[in-house]
């Protein structure tokens, strides 16, 4: 199949979940960024009426709740973070439901732990609460729940997490958008030769380099997480976009088939094989 | 939290609720209590269902959905509604308020319940109220509607709480639990009162023994 056949099936994906991280959610000095979940939430509503059923992964509780408190730069420990979560979540789905509610799209909240993906009778359950919650046109707002999480229960971060919701509940397409614009076959940061990578269509030992954290050039966040994600969705034989999370209305564009990001074509893997 | 007394505010949806509809003005009152409470020097962590009935509402159902996945959506839906609702309130008195989501287990597991006690401890320190709930949408047990005395009773321990106040029984009187097993039938004025004698009973009693009912008392059942 060529790169164009690949985009052009995502016109069809039907259930989406889309992740967009605190970095595309707030300025560089750590503030909200009130007109980015406005697009956000146009761009799903939107997508929502369109007949697709749009799951959304946000970050962003943290910042809020340390926008609240006056609080400039990275909380102090855990506890503190888990505490600004806690005052940041109870904004963060206030702000979401004016926006979705402008668009008469109603919402839902869903807090998970890892638990409730890998014990089984707590899946089932999630499972279904959002197979309801799909079939009664509602889009799910998830996040972690951070306020009760410990190490042995946290996803740890909300790439790993969107990967493991698609793969729960079977969607066709998880969209992750970023401070990055997709994969590079270097770090742009240090590498001018570096070039962003269009298609992926095997999660091959290079990506298992970079998920495993022993390519150094990759640095420890950012892209770690992101391909970690991507093995969950190889695994699960879904697709998954990387995509710059500037302009949350690139979902559309995506979603036409234009070239853009980086597609992990993975789930016609099962069909080719 | 140093000499501070700690109050858990039990709100049961039927408090908030006129003619089967979400009353604001009766939020709003629960709020002005709390942030009063607060403004006098105790600590207050409010445990309030509702979820489960916003939701429903507001999916257009037709009553309370049988089945748990039904109410388990049904509570997805309607937490959004119930925190949002809570926070336009509190804002109005300028009192910062958390959402804290539990499930039965957090008591189980040490490490969880020690968690979450730090949490419940950094945000009671930070002047803010945390509002908790059963985090039912991911929960296992049948959720039964109404009935967050268990989970009021749980926060109670995690947080060492010295008083309950337990309900909303009459316009502007509520039946209040201590942490010596007393009852007590309260005004406004009295939840005061109370809360005074007992901090100044309790001293500096940081771990109070607690000695709560287990139960609501049959005869203030609606």
């Amino acid at each position: 199949m060529e790169e164009m056949d690949y985009r052009e099936l995502l016109k069809n994906r039907k259930r989406i979940v889309v992740k967009i991280g605190s970095s595309s959610l707030s300025y560089p000095n750590g503030k909200i960024n009130y007109s980015r979940l406005e697009q956000v939430a146009i761009a799903l509503s939107k997508l929502q009426s369109e007949g697709r059923q749009m799951v959304l992964v946000s970050s962003g509780a943290t910042a809020v709740g340390a926008g609240r408190m006056g609080i400039t730069g990275k909380p102090s420990d855990k506890v503190e973070k888990q505490a600004l979560a806690a005052i940041g979540q109870a904004g963060l789905i206030k702000i979401y439901q004016r926006f979705f509610d402008r668009h008469h799209q109603a919402v839902a909240q869903v807090l998970l732990t890892k638990d409730a993906i890998t014990i089984p009778v707590r899946r089932r359950n999630a499972r279904n609460t959002l197979d309801t919650l799909l079939g009664l046109n509602v889009i799910p707002i998830i996040n972690e729940n951070d306020t009760v999480s410990t190490e042995q229960i946290e996803f740890g971060d909300n790439d790993t997490l969107s990967a493991y919701v698609a793969e729960l509940i079977d969607a066709d397409l998880l969209m992750i958008l970023s401070d990055i614009d997709g994969l590079y076959s270097g770090d742009p940061h240090n590498n001018p030769e570096a070039k962003i990578i269009s298609l992926v269509t095997e999660f091959s030992p290079w990506l298992e380099n970079i998920a495993s954290g022993s390519a150094s050039s990759f640095g420890t966040g950012g892209m770690v997480t992101k391909i970690m994600a991507a093995r969950i969705c190889w695994e699960a034989g879904i697709d998954a976009v990387i995509a710059s999370g500037e302009d949350p209305f690139v979902l559309f564009r995506l979603l036409k088939g234009e070239l853009l990001g980086t597609l992990f074509a993975f789930g016609s893997r099962m069909t080719v094989c | 939290m140093p000499d501070s007394l700690r109050i858990v505010f039990r709100v049961e949806i039927a408090t908030l609720l006129k003619e089967g509809q979400l009353d604001l003005s009766r939020m709003e009152r629960v709020s002005m209590l709390c942030t009063n409470l607060m403004n006098c020097g105790h600590k207050v962590v409010l445990v309030s269902s509702g979820a489960i009935f916003l939701g429903s509402q507001r999916l257009g159902m037709d009553g309370i959905p049988d089945t748990l996945t039904g109410k388990q959506a049904a509570a997805a839906v309607g937490q959004a509604e119930l925190i949002t609702q809570y926070q336009n309130c509190f804002d109005g008195f300028n009192q910062t308020v958390a959402q804290v989501l539990l499930t039965q287990d957090v008591l189980e597991n040490r490490v969880w319940r020690l968690n979450a006690e730090n949490t419940f401890r950094r945000l009671m320190d930070k002047g803010i109220i945390p509002i908790v709930n059963e985090n039912d949408s991911v929960s296992t047990e049948d959720i039964e509607l109404g009935d967050n005395y268990p989970l009021a009773l749980q926060v109670a321990r995690i947080v060492h709480a010295h008083m309950i106040i337990l309900r909303h029984i009459s316009e502007g009187t509520y039946l209040v639990y201590t942490y010596g097993g007393e009852v007590v039938q309260a005004g406004e004025n009295e939840i005061f009162e109370t809360a005074k004698r007992l901090k100044r009973e309790t001293g500096f009693m940081q771990r109070p023994k607690q000695y709560f009912p287990a139960g609501v008392p049959q005869d203030y059942i609606y």
